[in-house]
């Protein structure tokens, strides 16, 4: 290839994909997920399709193993472009417990979830908090204000959902922007820790720095 | 054991680790058709017929890219194939992709490894851990904050 003689070829990337990340937003049937989605997307939210194991739910394990029976399940998601070299893709995961959450594709890089409660139907969110305790994933819990209206105060909630003090309870609005907005930074603030903690301990293990720029 | 390292695709040892449901999706999924066959200059594979492991392995998010050869040869290419060339001359995520052309994720993907593995897209994933990436997240955090 003598290319040389062809300066702008080479020179300037035409253009270098921006780096993506995800979160999820997990919740029983019509607990307002899309709502959510619709709301932070700066695009229309987009569905696909997708299939998904139905299996026990709780089990960390999600390969795909022959045998376990799937589901083609719908799913919709939508995205913020952060700037020109990240953005950050929002998926609402069919939230149904006979799903059993065995979408390893989906959780698999997620810095983290955000669990929509309908205060009316606590238990809907059982198997998604279940979920992602079980593979460590950081997650707040969200109570959507329908109509304003929450039946039970957050440390009700957090009560009946059995999560320790740690996991974070809010109050939010699917449908405003800056509701869903600070909800999605509230689970960003759980991944930040996250990392945070990673960083600290793989440092005091001598471990080399895990994540360089890979600009060059 | 110090050949060159494999790129994001995965070898073609790989090709006997094609998972089993995507098997089924074959019957669901419309075989290519072999009269546009017959004139790509890239044959394209049938979408069950051998994928490695790395092409099933592209993240749900990963951003996929034409590339020149692909723009080039995109209208000599079949069906989806020629959408997802088309679709991609901006970045677009697997899923976008997906949800766009109206198909299935896991035959988006199938699609998208092969283009791949013929050089008409790359696609692009963080090179590392995303989850662990404090300075990334961040970034995340401050763009989001600036949004009203």
């Amino acid at each position: 290839m003598d290319s040389d003689s062809d300066p702008e070829r080479r020179t300037l990337p035409r253009q270098r994909p921006p780096v993506p990340v995800k979160i999820l937003v997990a919740g029983g049937f019509g607990v307002g997920k899309t709502t959510a989605v619709t709301t932070i997307s700066e695009i229309a939210p987009l569905t696909t399709e997708a299939q998904m194991t139905s299996a026990g739910a709780g089990v960390d394990n999600g390969s795909l193993v022959p045998g376990k029976s799937t589901t083609t399940v719908a799913m919709d998601f939508g995205r913020i472009t952060i700037d020109e070299s990240v953005k950050l893709y929002i998926f609402g995961t069919p939230g149904q417990d006979r799903f059993g959450f065995m979408w390893r594709d989906l959780a698999h890089g997620a810095l983290g979830a955000l669990v929509i409660v309908d205060d009316r139907r606590l238990d809907d969110s059982f198997s998604a908090v279940d979920y992602f305790e079980g593979m460590g994933l950081p997650f707040v819990i969200a109570v959507n204000r329908f109509d304003g209206i929450t039946i039970h105060d957050l440390p009700t909630i957090r009560w009946a959902l059995a999560v320790d003090t740690g996991t974070r309870v809010i109050e939010f609005d699917a449908r405003r922007f800056l509701s869903v907005r600070d909800a999605v930074l509230a689970v960003l603030e759980e991944a930040l820790a996250r990392a945070r903690a990673r960083r600290a301990a793989r440092l005091a293990s001598g471990a080399p720095p895990g994540p360089v720029d890979e600009g060059g | 054991m110090t050949g060159e390292g494999p790129g994001i695709t995965g070898d073609d040892d790989d090709a006997s680790l094609v998972r089993p449901f995507l098997h089924d999706e074959s019957g669901a999924a419309e075989p290519a058709d072999p009269l546009d066959l017959a004139q790509a200059p890239v044959r394209p594979f049938l979408v069950t017929s051998g994928r490695t492991k790395g092409a099933l392995d592209i993240p749900i998010e990963a951003q996929v890219v034409a590339t020149p050869r692909g723009r080039g040869a995109s209208r000599s290419l079949a069906f989806e194939y020629r959408d997802i060339v088309n679709l991609c001359d901006e970045p677009l995520a697997v899923a976008e992709i997906a949800a766009k052309l109206s198909l299935h994720l896991g035959v988006t993907r199938v699609l998208i490894g092969d283009l791949q593995h013929h050089g008409l897209v790359d696609t692009y994933q963080p090179e590392v851990d995303v989850t662990e990436d404090v300075e990334i997240i961040l970034r995340v955090i401050d763009g989001l904050r600036q949004r009203s």
